[in-house]
């Protein structure tokens, strides 16, 4: 078991490549990338978000995600005290690998997104028998 | 909730970034989880972003104006695996938070939704504002 002492990372906003219309804070989501044979597999900290508002695309290999926070749950509430703000996350990722489309498996647990890429069958390394 | 009170709530939250709570003192801005306090009405509201802690892995003690959090997030099924990125920290932690009012231990509400941990504490009676009518 890790018992690592826990540090504090400071958010990092995202450098934007297209100006926006608005001001809006968007944030980098911290993210685990890992595969084994058969998928690549993101862990993506979104903080905030809920399941319904994070918008997933893959289009020309470029990996999208977008997820926004729910601004109402901070209404009527006055801010005391500060050591981090509050805004939206995106980020992309260019795949590598040919991704089976179809078969994105996206789930959002305890602020944490987990999207399962399966690798199209013929990447997947094959042994093959020497006669 | 209008983006136009999203944006001014962000503004503000940037504005008290660099201010202490209590004015004098030498406070750790490095201790993990950052947090944001808020008040509202007679409760003051503490936020932390704790993304991938269960609610069992967290404890929380509060005793008059001192709240007391400390947790654990584990890494599951790490077995085999090829990183490729890894960005997220696993881990424990131990933070006290000085909270500006006395609050009323009896009256705390506290709730993990999705990956956001809210602990709504009643301010204690002494604490309260008060309307004086004068005679």
């Amino acid at each position: 078991m890790n018992t690592k002492e826990l540090e504090v990372k400071d958010k990092k906003e995202l450098e934007i490549t297209s100006e926006k219309t608005y001001s809006c804070k968007v944030y980098v989501p911290d993210t685990d990338i890992y595969e084994n044979d058969k998928e690549i597999i993101l862990a993506v900290d979104i903080p905030g978000v809920n399941k319904n508002d994070v918008k997933i695309q893959l289009e020309n290999s470029i990996l999208s995600i977008d997820a926004k926070v729910r601004p109402q749950d901070y209404d009527k509430l006055r801010p005391l005290y500060s050591e981090y703000n509050v805004g939206h996350f995106y980020r992309e990722f260019r795949m590598g690998e040919m991704i089976e489309k179809d078969k994105i498996d996206a789930s959002v647990k305890n602020g944490v997104l987990k999207l399962t890429l399966p690798k199209i069958e013929k990447l997947k390394p094959k042994q093959i028998a020497v006669r | 909730m209008l983006l136009e009170n999203f944006l001014s709530l962000q503004k503000h939250l940037d504005e008290l970034f660099n201010r202490e709570l209590f004015p004098g003192t030498t406070f750790s801005r490095r201790s993990f989880p950052s947090m944001n306090l808020f008040e509202k009405d007679d409760a003051l509201i503490l936020k932390a972003e704790l993304p991938g802690f269960e609610k069992e892995d967290l404890k929380i003690e509060i005793k008059e104006n001192s709240l007391l959090l400390s947790g654990i997030k584990k890494e599951r099924e790490t077995d085999d695996r090829n990183y490729h990125r890894r960005e997220r920290l696993f881990g424990t932690f131990t933070r006290q938070f000085g909270l500006p009012y006395r609050v009323n231990t009896e009256k705390v509400l506290a709730t993990l939704l999705d990956g956001i941990l809210t602990i709504e504490m009643e301010k204690a009676e002494s604490a309260k504002v008060r309307s004086i009518a004068i005679k």
